[in-house]
């Protein structure tokens, strides 16, 4: 059956990475070698405490990497993704994309107009 | 269960990280300006032998307009690279990615210094190239830059069918087909380019990394 098969699906999902903040840090982090902290604020619009709390429960993980350093007098936290991390977005990535295909498959064989799908 | 917007924030970051060097856009302008700049020198000093026949050779000072021009747009860049660490941060590129840049930087330069040495021997063997021949390998590069980019980059498409209708233009002599007026057309193509294509990159940043906003996620 397609629906309980989506669901679990679903439920197999990693709560740590699905959360958007983080994939959206994982997935950035994923496309380089690292990044600072500046940037990945950019990137997910979160204040500074809770981008520290969000990178903290990456690291306890072991999905990041974090790097403290000073360029001059100013602090700068350098991050980068884990072998493990890495292949955990990506696990999570084509997780999405069986979703993604399943939801599809569902709504061709419900009859729903491909606009509303 | 995550909304798509979610998703395609997350892919969006991804994509802006793997391209965050090429997207600091304002460097590529001010060094289009800079460009600009030594273009308008070459129309006010032109450099014909005539020039190096009078007594006493050219006068110094309009080079040392050009050193303080070239030095002002190498401050200027250098300033940006600081405000852009400050207003975007830093991302650190993959090794591959800094092969596939470096091979690129090469092959930038490469089709911008060889068709000019091919033309400089074309001169010395008294004939004159009818085309400005690096209009025509430079917009190739730059096709090639874009494609490299992505799809969010077409803008490096048309800038680079601009600068084959502008080869186009000179081949078909609307434009004096010598090596100086070659350089000087080259000078104005290429300081426009990094301009408009440099102005676009950035804005795509902008949008891409809006200023954080007080997000109401915990950290959980």
């Amino acid at each position: 059956m397609l629906v309980p098969t989506a669901l679990e699906a679903g439920d197999a999902l990693d709560r740590l990475v699905h959360e958007p903040a983080r994939l959206i840090i994982l997935t950035a982090l994923a496309a380089c070698a690292r990044a600072d902290f500046v940037f990945l604020q950019r990137a997910t619009g979160l204040t500074n405490g809770n981008l520290s709390a969000h990178l903290t429960r990456l690291n306890e993980a072991r999905l990041v990497t974090i790097e403290k350093r000073f360029i001059g007098r100013k602090p700068n936290t350098l991050v980068a993704i884990t072998a493990k991390g890495k292949r955990a977005v990506e696990r999570h990535w084509s997780q999405l994309e069986e979703l993604r295909a399943g939801a599809l498959d569902l709504a061709t064989r419900s009859g729903l107009p491909k606009e509303s799908r | 269960m995550q909304t798509i917007s979610a998703s395609a924030e997350a892919r969006q970051a991804g994509q802006v990280a793997a391209r965050f060097t090429d997207l600091l856009g304002l460097r590529q302008a001010t060094g289009g300006a800079g460009l600009l700049l030594a273009f308008a020198w070459s129309i006010a000093f032109p450099m014909t032998p005539s020039r190096f026949g009078q007594s006493g050779g050219p006068a110094l000072w309009p080079y040392l307009l050009l050193v303080a021009g070239l030095g002002a747009t190498i401050a200027g860049v250098r300033w940006i690279n600081g405000w852009y660490r400050r207003e975007y941060g830093e991302v650190e590129g993959t090794r591959r990615q800094k092969r596939v840049g470096a091979v690129l930087g090469a092959a930038g330069v490469l089709s911008f210094l060889v068709p000019l040495e091919i033309e400089d021997l074309v001169q010395n063997s008294r004939h004159v190239a009818s085309a400005n021949v690096a209009l025509f390998t430079l917009s190739l590069w730059i096709v090639c830059y874009g494609l490299y980019l992505g799809p969010r980059f077409w803008h490096y498409l048309v800038i680079a069918a601009a600068g084959f209708a502008f080869g186009v233009a000179t081949a078909a002599g609307m434009l004096p087909a010598t090596l100086d007026w070659h350089i000087r057309e080259l000078l104005l193509y290429f300081g426009l380019a990094s301009l408009a294509g440099g102005l676009i990159d950035h804005v795509i940043l902008t949008r891409s990394l809006p200023r954080p906003r007080n997000a109401s996620a915990d950290g959980s």
